[in-house]
């Protein structure tokens, strides 16, 4: 008597991150080698998810399989990114150059918490040897270039695509990122995608 | 103090997925038109594609070697990815769902407006006199990581007590624990809203996160066969694609007001 297996491999990008789910026949699927395996499903099994109730019940539904499993949160990984800058010992630190002051940290950490990193990519954090906290964006679509000396604010410079130049002072820490340079970093965005926190 | 963070500092989505999904597989002829169409269509929104094929295997319980089915498509993925090469924007068609995952969210009206762009490119394609469409669905996924000593994470400090979505014991056990739950919402007489709640608590890249996992799916009561029955459904009937995911869209707000501690939604723009 035959019996009879079904297994699905999906060619997936590698850059599209973690498996997705893998099922009790994972090492049958790996053997096909043409392929990068990370996705198998038996269809003898039951459905992924979305079981039906009442009048449809006949039929099933696949799950819409999110993406995002493993990726870890961007704010998290700047807030320990400048605790690491901040907890750097006297003796490992540049001879000659001042360091940041404990409110310049205080006010990098809380411009952290206002950036909307759900729609605009992480920004590269340094020390500058004159006290600065510098907060760096240079992406395909714009360059941005701000610091935080601990007066509560900071100042801003910013490029874009057709260098267009945006300049601003004295923008409070706690007010984060201006929306039009928001929208200069979410490429394919306008100011008006960027309201106050929205859900 | 330490407290919990929004995955993105000003918002706690990691993740939104848009979906209609299909009474049956798509056929491979169908996955092909509509592929080619959207990679035409949409080259400059998805400069990345992928298609999905489905291999085959019998294998004989006796001894004779195990066949192989010849493959055959079965979906695509079209993707936009971020700076960091991870994915910020996915459109796919798999077997019997087409879907798109927004990994950047700006916010709900263009969320709305994007996925009815793509899914109406793909649409004149798909035959949904033999498919049509039975559901509509919006996940979410939001997440909020621990700033502070991994011990120290408490369900307290992010979530209400009283919310009629936590049990009790997810209070009193520590950091880590799970509470997954679902229900049924009769909309009306015809459509119905299956709703699927998984909380979490765990480690995620060595930090104690919590992700709220909600998945809401509207079954349709009346199965539609053209595109013009999903988008502008005929007056006196209620579920149309937009208004039903603006309805899916405000269960999930009530759900995370219910669950979330006051100032913790109000971070996220959601207001009692």
């Amino acid at each position: 008597m035959m019996s009879h297996f079904t297994s699905t491999a999906v060619d997936y990008p590698t850059s599209m991150g973690a498996p997705l789910a893998f099922t009790a026949d994972a090492d049958l699927a790996l053997n096909f080698k043409p392929l990068r395996m990370v996705h198998t499903l038996v269809e003898a099994t039951e459905p992924l998810g979305g079981g039906m109730i009442g009048k449809t019940s006949q039929w099933t539904l696949s799950e819409n399989m999110p993406l995002s499993r493993l990726e870890p949160s961007p704010t998290h990984g700047l807030l320990v990114q400048l605790a690491k800058l901040r907890q750097v010992p006297k003796d490992e630190r540049w001879p000659g150059a001042v360091w940041p002051d404990a409110k310049a940290f205080e006010d990098a950490d809380l411009f952290i918490r206002c950036l909307p990193l759900a729609s605009t990519p992480k920004p590269e954090i340094s020390l500058a040897d004159d006290g600065e906290i510098n907060f760096l964006w240079a992406t395909a679509d714009a360059y941005v270039d701000l610091g935080f000396y601990g007066t509560r604010s900071f100042s801003y410079f910013a490029r874009d695509r057709e260098g267009r130049r945006f300049h601003g002072e004295n923008v409070q820490a706690s007010e984060g990122l201006p929306c039009e340079i928001v929208a200069l970093l979410a490429a394919g965005s306008n100011v008006a995608d960027f309201p106050s926190p929205s859900r | 103090m330490s407290c919990y963070l929004p995955y993105a500092s000003t918002h706690s989505i990691q993740e939104a997925v848009v979906g209609i999904h299909f009474q049956g597989e798509v056929s491979s002829e169908t996955v092909r038109q509509a592929l080619d169409r959207a990679r035409s269509e949409l080259r400059n929104v998805f400069p990345h594609s992928n298609e999905t094929r489905k291999q085959g295997i019998k294998i004989d319980q006796g001894n004779l070697p195990p066949q192989f089915v010849p493959s055959r498509l079965v979906g695509f993925e079209l993707s936009r990815v971020k700076a960091n090469a991870r994915p910020a924007c996915v459109l796919r068609l798999s077997e019997d769902a087409l879907t798109v995952n927004f990994l950047e969210y700006k916010n709900w009206r263009a969320t709305l407006e994007d996925s009815q762009k793509y899914i109406n490119t793909v649409l004149p394609c798909l035959k949904l006199a033999t498919t049509p469409v039975m559901a509509f669905s919006l996940r979410y996924i939001d997440r909020y990581t621990f700033d502070g000593p991994h011990d120290e994470a408490r369900a307290e400090l992010l979530l209400q007590g009283t919310s009629a979505y936590m049990t009790s014991n997810c209070f009193r056990v520590g950091p880590l624990w799970h509470c997954h739950s679902g229900w049924l919402e009769i909309l009306d007489p015809e459509n119905h809203i299956l709703n699927q709640l998984n909380i979490g608590s765990a480690h995620v890249d060595r930090v104690s996160t919590v992700t709220i996992d909600h998945n809401a799916i509207c079954q349709l009561g009346l199965p539609r066969q053209t595109a013009e029955s999903i988008f502008r459904p005929p007056s006196g009937e209620k579920a149309g694609f937009e208004k039903i995911l603006n309805l899916l869209h405000d269960r999930n707000g009530e759900v995370l007001r219910d669950m979330l501690l006051p100032e913790m939604a109000k971070q996220i723009g959601l207001q009692a």
